[in-house]
């Protein structure tokens, strides 16, 4: 069984390999192509990526997003995308497990920070010198440069508005230990991540920040739910009248439908990167590359109208009064255990 | 019986041994190796991982005790696991009741409205357990629990009556979500039972209890096993109840092991397996149960040679608060929660029903839904491989379910139970299985629509076989003897007599395959492509992005098309098989 597998995976290697050598006769590698900056960069990429047809992208973006994306793209340069989606994690397995059996249609992957930061791990991205990259906001590109960052998902507390009066909504964290709160209070299962950055944010340092979280659910207890789109859902209908962690485009979106829920300042504005990455074994590379500069220049006023915050400070500058504290891609792979211990001593 | 009367003339030519022999092995041999495919793919993959580390970047995979020594180890799974033990038992005992109690009822006596019955009670499965729960939460939770609010106000009292975040409250949910498993089940196993004994007990005076007791559920035994195993086991796995009611009141449950440990990076299928290999056992245990009960024998059997004619059983002024019961039941598990369901997809946002809501209603939802991308596709694809596979499993786990019960070939239990293993795997690693199986061995099904037929088959085969055992073993082999000592070959007996006879249990699994095989996620995510899309992937993409409304209207969709396609089946299934007097 083994050797057989291994006979397979050797098979499919020189297979690809082939294809590969095959292939360099008329195109350049994606070493070549990614590294190159002349200022002629984009015709030549546009122009390449005609010839090559079309492109296949792996995406945790939810799918009416990354439509209105896509479509933009085949619009302006006429190459097709074919769109796979997943949550986070599945499109880092997907992903991880077909190019590693050598099946290679991803041409773009793209997720959350610390799965993209997976995939840098698992050698499987590459590098890529764009000029883009310095407008980027500074906490969303990693250094090796293999992915960008290019959106911020903000984590906000929110309030239902029905429930909560305007002389009573909290102006701090120490509000909340007010009796008045007790079992109104609601956190997102998960937010192991969200908990570690806010509590860093402190003043008194992160033990000041579990001391306040833990006595917070010692008095008036704290409800975990599992979701944030289902806690946001939960606070707009009334169950939990005050969440912590909700994202706030979907807070302003239900706001704007007329729901009873309103987004609330507490602390710093824990932002979640979202980003893409290309793919070493590419068919598609300059299609590819094509495709994460559309959507870190021309792409980011799309996402702006679609309520999220993109990471281009040039074209969509962030609002000014908002705190924001990017989640570190590589400490949440490395700490996760941590960080979900802390949690689990502290919130429950 | 129609059946007795057909004769075989045709075959008088009696065909040659050899010619006999080739094509009864060859079906049954083919039925063999594929099963047995299907279901050690992901057990050899579960197996072999269970005793791997996570390989991630540079580091790779190595073999390990480790996984078995942590999983047993570790002191925080004890509590866990005795909370999942509690659930699922009381999960499974009410269900059970609930199930057999309206199946009986809908099967056995003349109580009015049993028509419709039928058909409706699959609405439970139909909504997405997510749906459901939340459902609940808007009925029952103390804070805004409509039912708390009209009891508050009527009787003036100062707290809640029910909290549905409490193991009492998952278990009601839970209970009643999966009521309609063991209602197809054992309303297979009521149709296709002989009333001649129950009527011999009437006549002879005994009271509908004791008929019930001492006759009824003692004839059905194998079928209450049967679903007690199958409730106990999905309850086990069970996820989106314990997720939502009781973690917000720290009741978490061995399932949630599994799920930390895939979600770390590198993902530790490993440990993973290690657990799912602890419910391989308590699995194996109750299959082995079970062949027990197939091995004596005919004793459960009452469609024999004799005249059969399931005919139901008169309840006299009984009647009515039968008919109250099942209405009370439809209202609280089919309407109720469609209502809500139906309520917030007329709304913008997810609210508890108000007077104040009702000038905010339109059908915005639907539009959008219909206009989704991809849902078109996903719902034709669905349509295929629910249908698909359904078929196909009823089928071909008749003739294995005919192996084990009617042949004494050796082995035949470990065959019973190799089909039966793919129900405790967990579905992400079934998923994983079959993805990392087919990338390998290249045969062209990877990225089509076909790898996601085979996991379906693969998921869903031990419930063919709990469906089909518990109908084979009610029927006597004193009709395929004789259809053999007429000339019969083994084919024209099986589709002739023992398909039809089969029927009440093959179309309750059929069923039930249809419908959870369309609610099928955690495998689905992993195995489509671009072009083999889903409905699961589409509900589950309107939950990850939080429209719920959206979802409640394709749920109300889903179960408007459902029933159709039941009441359908129902139909169908009339025209063939037995005919009822």
């Amino acid at each position: 069984m083994r050797n057989t597998l291994k006979s397979l995976k050797t098979f499919a290697l020189a297979g690809a390999v082939g294809a590969l050598l095959a292939g360099s006769a008329v195109a350049q590698s994606i070493d070549e192509i990614s590294k190159y900056s002349g200022a002629d960069r984009l015709e030549k990429l546009a122009a390449a990526a005609k010839t090559e047809g079309g492109l296949t992208l792996y995406t945790a973006t939810p799918v009416e997003d990354v439509t209105a994306m896509t479509d933009a793209f085949t619009k302006k340069y006429g190459i097709k995308v074919t769109v796979w989606r997943g949550s986070s994690e599945d499109v880092l397995r997907r992903a991880v497990t077909e190019i590693k059996a050598g099946r290679y249609d991803a041409d773009v992957i793209e997720t959350n920070g610390p799965e993209l930061e997976a995939l840098h791990r698992e050698k499987i991205l590459q590098p890529i010198a764009s000029p883009v990259t310095p407008d980027i906001f500074p906490g969303a590109v990693p250094e090796h440069k293999e992915w960008v960052g290019s959106r911020l998902n903000i984590i906000t507390a929110a309030y239902n508005t029905n429930l909560v009066a305007e002389k009573d909504v909290p102006k701090g964290w120490n509000d909340l230990l007010d009796p008045k709160w007790k079992g109104k209070v609601g956190l997102e299962a998960e937010a192991y991540d969200w908990l570690a950055t806010v509590n860093a944010s402190f003043p008194g340092g992160e033990k000041e920040g579990i001391d306040f979280f833990a006595k917070l659910a010692k008095i008036n207890g704290i409800s975990l739910r599992k979701g944030h789109t289902l806690l946001t859902n939960l606070t707009a209908s009334g169950e939990v009248p005050l969440a912590l962690t909700t994202y706030l485009y979907k807070v302003d979106q239900m706001n704007k439908d007329g729901a009873p829920i309103k987004v609330l300042q507490l602390g710093p504005s824990v932002a979640r990167i979202n980003g893409l990455g290309v793919a070493k074994t590419a068919k598609h590379p300059n299609a590819a590359i094509l495709f994460q500069d559309f959507t870190l220049t021309e792409g980011q006023k799309i996402l702006v109208e679609r309520g999220f915050t993109p990471t281009n400070v040039k074209i969509a500058p962030l609002p000014k009064d908002l705190n924001v504290k990017v989640v570190d891609g590589a400490a949440m792979l490395d700490k996760l255990a941590q960080w979900r211990e802390t949690f689990e001593k502290t919130v429950k | 019986m129609s059946l007795q009367e057909s004769s075989y003339a045709k075959s008088v030519e009696k065909p040659s041994f050899f010619g006999r022999i080739r094509a009864e092995w060859l079906i049954i041999g083919a039925a063999v190796l594929i099963v047995g495919w299907l279901a050690l793919v992901p057990l050899v993959f579960l197996l072999w991982q269970s005793f791997m580390t996570p390989a991630a970047g540079d580091v790779p995979a190595v073999f390990t005790f480790g996984n078995y020594i942590h999983a047993l180890t570790d002191s925080t799974i004890l509590p866990l696991f005795r909370n999942s033990v509690v659930f699922a038992t009381g999960t499974s005992c009410l269900a059970l009741v609930i199930g057999t109690l309206f199946a009986w009822l809908n099967e056995r006596t003349n109580t009015p409205f049993k028509m419709m019955f039928y058909a409706a009670s699959i609405v439970p499965l139909v909504i997405p357990s997510i749906l459901f729960t939340v459902s609940w939460i808007m009925m029952a939770s103390p804070q805004i629990g409509l039912f708390n609010l009209i009891l508050k106000n009527a009787f003036g009292l100062s707290g809640p009556v029910f909290d549905i975040y409490s193991m009492g409250g998952m278990i009601w949910v839970e209970g009643l979500h999966y009521s309609p498993i063991a209602f197809l089940l054992m309303s297979a196993a009521f149709r296709s039972m002989d009333p001649s004994l129950e009527e011999s007990a009437l006549m002879s005076g005994a009271s509908i209890g004791q008929i019930m007791f001492r006759i009824t559920l003692k004839l059905v035994w194998p079928a209450l096993i049967a679903s007690f195993f199958i409730l106990f086991i999905r309850s086990i796995e069970s996820f989106e109840v314990p997720a939502l009611l009781g973690m917000p009141v720290g009741i978490e449950v061995f399932t949630s092991a599994i799920y930390e440990a895939i979600r770390e990076y590198p993902s530790n299928v490993g440990l993973a397996s290690a657990y799912a290999a602890a419910l391989l056992l308590i699995a194996s245990f109750g299959i082995y149960f079970q062949s027990k009960l197939s091995s004596q024998g005919s004793k459960y059997s009452t469609v024999t040679g004799k005249g059969f004619r399931p005919r139901p059983f008169d309840l006299g002024p009984w009647r009515i608060p039968a008919a109250i019961l099942i209405v009370f039941y439809m209202i609280l598990v089919i309407v109720l929660p469609f209502l809500v369901l139906f309520w917030s997809s007329l709304n913008k946002y997810y609210s508890v029903p108000s007077w104040a809501g009702l000038s905010r209603l339109s059908f915005d939802a639907y539009a959008k839904v219909i206009n989704y991308p991809m849902v078109g596709q996903a719902v034709w694809n669905s349509a295929l491989l629910s249908l698909g596979a359904a078929t196909t499993i009823m089928l071909l786990t008749a003739v294995i379910c005919w192996i084990v019960i009617r042949t004494k070939l050796p082995a035949r239990w470990l065959l019973d139970n190799v089909a039966s293993l793919p129900m405790v795997f967990p579905g992400l690693v079934l998923g994983l299985s079959v993805m990392i199986c087919y990338l390998y061995l290249d045969i062209g099904i990877y990225g089509t629509t076909w790898i996601i037929f085979i996991a379906y088959v693969t998921r869903f085969m031990p419930y063919g076989i709990r469906y089909n055992t518990t109908s084979m073993l009610q029927i006597h082999k004193d009709l395929e003897e004789s259809a053999a000592m007429s000339g019969a070959s083994w084919s024209q007996s099986f589709v002739r007599i023992v398909l039809p006879l089969l029927k009440p249990g093959l179309l309750a699994g059929w069923i039930y395959i249809v419908v959870v095989s369309i609610r099928e996620l955690s495998s689905s995510v992993l195995l489509y492509s671009p072009g083999s899309e889903v409905v699961s992937i589409v509900i589950w993409e309107l939950w990850q992005n939080g429209q719920y409304v959206e979802l409640s209207a394709f749920g109300v969709m889903m179960i408007i098309a459902l029933f159709i396609v039941v009441m359908l089946a129902q139909l169908v299934g009339k025209r063939f098989g037995v005919k009822e007097a």
